[in-house]
């Protein structure tokens, strides 16, 4: 997975470490960062995977409690988060505006996902 | 060629996207997802590590954006069923597993963080609103 993989895994583990304490199903900003969240730490976990070194390295990570942040790099996660769920927000309501028969199928399919039921092969586009 | 598990992060976080929504928490949820682990694979591509301070791998750049045109040519990726239930298990357990944090970190540290918690997401969301002199100020 190339070179100084520990450092970019030591900086997403940061950055969902940030974003952890804001997470809350209270509001749709806390719902984001849940997300966010927990798609940074399935990516660690899916890159550290079968690279034994990589994968002690994230557990000790997190021996000593949720890790150091540099200030400067708050302000930098900060910006990321807010960006990213801005940009977010458009897409979907474009969507919405372009599609809006879509609203009620990602609703449906939401509820299968949640019921566990089974889904034909489709593309994802 | 893109590793596999970057290609397998960018299809998760494709299946996620299309399930997004702002109108239920799992469909938020779920774009918070999609993003973070495009976050991650950009990272693990070396194409995102200006947040660290450290100079890009110029070697695997182009890569990953290869790798995202052909994907945006093909229309997608094809998802398996298989694929797709093994992705939404993940997502769910994730959600989940999310659900369980949040609630317990509310009943260990009490009301307090989850009232600081909601004024630093206002504080994020006003700041993006803001004029840049504002935001300097």
């Amino acid at each position: 997975m190339g070179e100084g993989m520990k450092e970019k895994i030591e900086s997403l583990i940061q950055l969902a470490s940030f974003a952890s304490p804001f997470s809350s199903f209270n509001d749709e900003f806390g719902a984001y960062l849940a997300g966010y969240r927990a798609g940074v730490m399935n990516a660690v976990a899916r890159v550290s995977m079968g690279e034994m070194e990589l994968m002690e390295f994230v557990a000790r990570s997190f021996e000593n409690g949720p890790p150091d942040i540099p200030p400067w790099a708050c302000d930098i996660f900060s910006d990321m988060l807010r960006t990213s769920y801005e940009w977010s927000r458009k897409e979907i309501s474009l969507d919405e505006k372009t599609i809006p028969e879509g609203i009620e199928l990602g609703r449906r399919g939401r509820a299968s996902i949640l019921r566990g039921e089974k889904h034909s092969p489709k593309k994802v586009s | 060629m893109i590793h596999p598990k970057i290609a397998g992060m960018m299809r998760d976080a494709q299946i996620a996207l299309k399930g997004g929504s702002t109108e239920d928490n799992f469909g938020v949820f779920l774009l918070g997802l999609s993003y973070g682990l495009g976050a991650g694979a950009a990272t693990a591509s070396a194409i995102s590590d200006l947040f660290s301070g450290r100079k890009s791998d110029e070697t695997t750049k182009p890569e990953f954006f290869v790798f995202l045109d052909q994907i945006e040519a093909k229309g997608g990726f094809f998802v398996s069923e298989k694929e797709f239930t093994a992705a939404a298990r993940r997502m769910v357990s994730a959600y989940e597993s999310a659900l369980r944090g949040v609630g317990e970190l509310v009943a260990n540290e009490g009301p307090k963080v989850e009232a600081e918690a909601r004024e630093f997401r206002r504080r994020i969301e006003a700041a993006g609103k803001a004029e840049p002199e504002a935001r300097r100020g």
